[in-house]
Formats: C-alpha cells, structure tokens, sequence
C-alpha cells in the first residue's frame, strides 16, 4: 500500500531524516512514536510533499515517484491518493463545516454540489456534528473542529489518511471524542498513518508502532513488541518519560529500565489511560 | 460686500454635482485597476520571482517615494513621448494629442495607488496562517486554488479597512487632476469662483462635497467588512 523507502530530508544543514524505511499494508494503522524533534511529522508531511524529501521513493498503492525528481503532475497525483489532519485543524476559516468538506470534493474531485453536499453531510454526521453544517470554525470548539478536519478527510475517500499530531492541541475532555472518531475510521478499514502520543490509542488501535528518535525509526513492530519487548534503549527511555509525565501507561517495566538515568518508576496496571 | 454670500454659495452646489462622476470615475476606475496590478505586484514579492521581484521593489519605492502630482505630469508628459516614439518606430496610426488627459490621470493614480495596495495586499497575505495553504493543498487543490478560494477571500477581510483608507486618500488626490486640465470637482470650483469672484464659498461647497463623499465610502466600507468578515467571528449562524 505505502513503501517509503530510504527517505531523507535537511532543511539547511539540519539533517531531520537519515534515510527512512516505512511500509503500511491497506487497512493498516500506523503509529509514529517519538520525542519531538525525532523527525515524525516531517515524515509524514513529506509523504503528501508539503515537504519535499531530498532523496528516497515513495509508494502509495500503484503509483511510485523518487522524490529527487518530483514534477508538479507527482505531487498532484500523491496529494489525490492521500489526506491530512493537522495539529491545528487548519479548516478553511472563510468556509463553513459543511463547505469545509465539500471543497475538495467539488474543486478537486468535480463532483457536482449535489452530490458533494449529501456526502459531505453523511461524513459530518459520521464525526458526530450532524447539527453543525452551518457553523463556521471560529463557531466551533477544538474537538468539533478536529472532528471536522477528519470528516473533510474521508469525504476525499484517500487511499490513506495521515494524521499529524491530531489531539494535541485539545483539551484533554474532548480528546475521547476525536479518537473515537479515529477507532471508528480504523474499524471501518481505512489505511492511517498516527503520530501521536496518546500511548493508549497506540496500544489499542495500532497494528504497527515505530518509534523514532534522530531521524531514523529506531525501533518498530507490534505495539506488544515496542511496549513491553522493548528492545532499544532509547525507546526504554522514551517510554519511561511519557509513563513519567502522563497518565499511568500499561505494562510492567521493561527488565532492566530501572538502570537508565533519570528513569522513573513505571506505572503499574493495565490500560489505565482512558480519557 | 457680504462677508458670506449664502446665495452664490448655495448655487454651486447643482454645479458642482454635474462633475461628480468625474470624480468618482477617476477613484473607481483607478482604484480598480490599482487592486489588480497591486495583487499581482504583491504575488511576484511574496512567491520571490526572480527579477520581477526587485523590479516591483523598485516601483514600489518609487511610487511612493515621489509626490502624487510629479508622477502625474511624468504620465502627462511622459506617456506621449514613448507613444510617439512606439508610433514613429512601428508604425502606429495613433494620436497623441487625440488621447484624453483623463487617461494620463487614469495611468497616474493607479500606478501611485498600486503600489500603497500591494503592501497592503502583502502584508494581508501574509497574516494568513499558512496552515490554510497547506489544507488546501492536501486536499489535493494547486496552489492557485488554495490562493483563490481560501487565502484570498480571508486576506480581503485583513485588508479592507485598508482599502477604504486609501480609497478616501484617493477621492481626496483626485482633486489634483485639475492640473493637466481634467475638470473634475475641484477645478469646477476654481472655474465657478473665477466666475462669481466668490472664491471662499465655492471652496467651502466642494469641501462640503468630498466630506460627503468620503463618508459615503466609509459606511460603504464598514457594510462590506461585516460581510467579508461574518466567518471570523460570533455572527449569526449562516441559514444554508
């Protein structure tokens, strides 16, 4: 479905990707897990070419491009195949919900309004906002616009959505609301890509978890494998400062996790972390 | 003599409105033509184009660097020649003293007033989160589209008020035409005073008018901005 391979990227002399290798099977959920800086998001925007890797190809389903040589036909043709949820929402501000979801598929898709309308309604009320058409994004909460962003990502019908740190800018009530959303997306087959650091919804919902640290995954494979046979050091720590900071994380700690610096004591329990 | 002939002044008015719409033909059709050229002039130093970018950065320094009423003798004086000049060298069957010096006031306004927009133009731009482009863009929309239909309509709403402001400033330059002989208001008055040898009142009269004017503009301008701002804010639900 998407094979990166070797994909690499600097902005100026800072090297943020040293040569990625990343594969999703269609119907997969993929959680990119790491501390900030780790090069995460920048993967994924440059799967869509919001950013441009400086070398490595990209494949998403039949379609292949080496991104040292992309032409504006590539990226056009990438950007069909994919969407994005971003951080901060970014809904078109000068368009209502229902516009919201409905410009894609009118201006991209030519999908004529009709038909547009009555799927973008569908979407809407599939996130939980069948009474918000009309409402503009300064008349909407961080939840309910987030929860449009996701609408206005499915209505696309992508082959794959990316979701850039989609619950980070929430309060932490309305947090539940948009990964329910999330469950219900991947539940329905669709293909994501996650960086998150909601570590109960990596746990719960992912098949497959890499964790990145110093533009390279150094760790991946089944959450059961990174969580609790944590292999790498770094991701040891990683996890030990998340379990540290957040909410009590499931899983025993790791053999030998009391000998890093600076780790504290794991949370106990199992999936203590429902919001 | 009267100190204030309240009669003379009140007969200037009919006269004065039949030269309105040369007034406002020069704002509206200048003003027009500034928004077009100021966009394009704003695009061409935000997306950095080589060459056209330091050129515009020139023209802008320039224009408003100089006074209104040099760079509208430059356009009377000046546009004849290079008219001339393509004539004589291509041939043009064209003249010169055929043009009306309204055209000269058209090419002088806009080229001042575009430059003052594209600033204006450039900086509403700018205060667009970019993340908007970037929605547009993963949605699959081209950059053209994302700046069309989501950037643009959200940069007018920053910029209006600012459009008023030099829409108000260019009623007011208008007055200037008068120097290449375009009678507009002001040289209506000056006409009607030489007249009645009544200069005080006459000015009075066309003070009275560009106020009203302007303020005309100004409640124009503020219904315009409810409307392209009612997505900012705690408006009324729009009825679909």
């Amino acid at each position: 479905m998407i094979k990166l391979d070797d994909i690499w990227k600097a902005f100026h002399h800072n090297q943020v990707l040293k040569g990625i290798d990343l594969e999703v099977r269609k119907g997969e959920v993929v959680v990119l897990l790491g501390p900030s800086g780790s090069g995460k998001s920048t993967l994924l925007r440059c799967i869509n070419c919001l950013e441009r890797a400086d070398k490595g190809t990209i494949r998403i389903g039949d379609l292949e491009v080496d991104t040292a040589q992309l032409r504006k036909p590539q990226i056009a043709a990438l950007r069909r195949k994919t969407t994005m949820v971003f951080q901060n929402y970014n809904l078109f501000r000068n368009k209502t919900a229902l516009e919201n979801v409905m410009e894609g598929l009118v201006v991209v898709q030519g999908i004529p309004v009709k038909v547009a309308r009555e799927r973008s309604a569908a979407c809407l009320d599939k996130v939980g906002l069948g009474d918000r058409f009309n409402h503009f994004p300064s008349q909407l909460s961080g939840g309910q616009q987030q929860r449009v962003g996701i609408a206005r990502a499915m209505a696309m019908d992508p082959e794959v959505i990316l979701f850039d740190e989609p619950t980070s800018s929430l309060d932490p009530e309305v947090v539940g609301g948009v990964l329910d959303v999330m469950k219900g997306l991947a539940r329905d087959g669709m293909t994501m890509v996650v960086v998150t650091h909601e570590m109960a919804f990596a746990r719960e919902v992912a098949n497959h978890v890499a964790f990145m640290d110093g533009g390279v995954i150094v760790e991946e494979g089944t959450p059961a494998q990174v969580f609790e046979r944590t292999r790498e050091l770094r991701t040891r720590a990683f996890l030990q400062r998340v379990r540290r900071d957040g909410p009590a994380l499931a899983g025993p700690a790791p053999a030998g996790a009391a000998a890093i610096p600076g780790a504290g004591p794991a949370g106990g329990g199992l999936p203590a972390l429902q919001r | 003599m009267k100190l204030f002939d309240f009669q003379f002044f009140l007969s200037t008015f009919p006269e004065l409105a039949r030269v309105i719409p040369v007034t406002l033909k020069i704002t509206i059709v200048a003003m027009l033509a500034s928004v077009v050229t100021a966009l394009a002039v704003a695009l061409v130093r935000i997306y950095r184009i080589p060459g056209l970018r330091q050129l515009a950065a020139v023209y802008v320094s320039f224009a408003r660097g100089t006074p209104m009423l040099v760079q509208i003798y430059l356009s009377y004086y000046g546009i004849p020649l290079v008219v001339q000049f393509l004539r004589d060298k291509y041939g043009w069957n064209l003249d010169v003293s055929q043009i009306p010096a309204i055209v000269f006031i058209y090419f002088a306004f806009t080229f001042n007033v575009a430059a003052y927009l594209s600033e204006t133009i450039r900086a509403a731009i700018l205060a667009i989160d970019k993340g908007q482009m970037e929605a547009s863009l993963s949605v699959g929309m081209s950059s053209l589209q994302g700046l069309r239909r989501i950037v643009l309509p959200q940069a007018l709403a920053v910029a209006l008020p600012s459009f008023g402001n030099t829409a108000i400033a260019l009623v007011k330059d208008t007055s200037l035409a008068f120097m290449i002989s375009v009678v507009e208001m002001m040289g209506e008055a000056k006409i009607l005073g030489a007249r009645g040898l009544r200069f005080f009142e006459v000015y009075v009269a066309v003070a009275l008018v560009y106020w009203a004017i302007c303020i005309i503009i100004e409640r124009l301008v503020a219904l315009g901005e409810k409307r392209v701002r009612r997505f900012e804010g705690l408006s009324a639900v729009r009825p679909s």
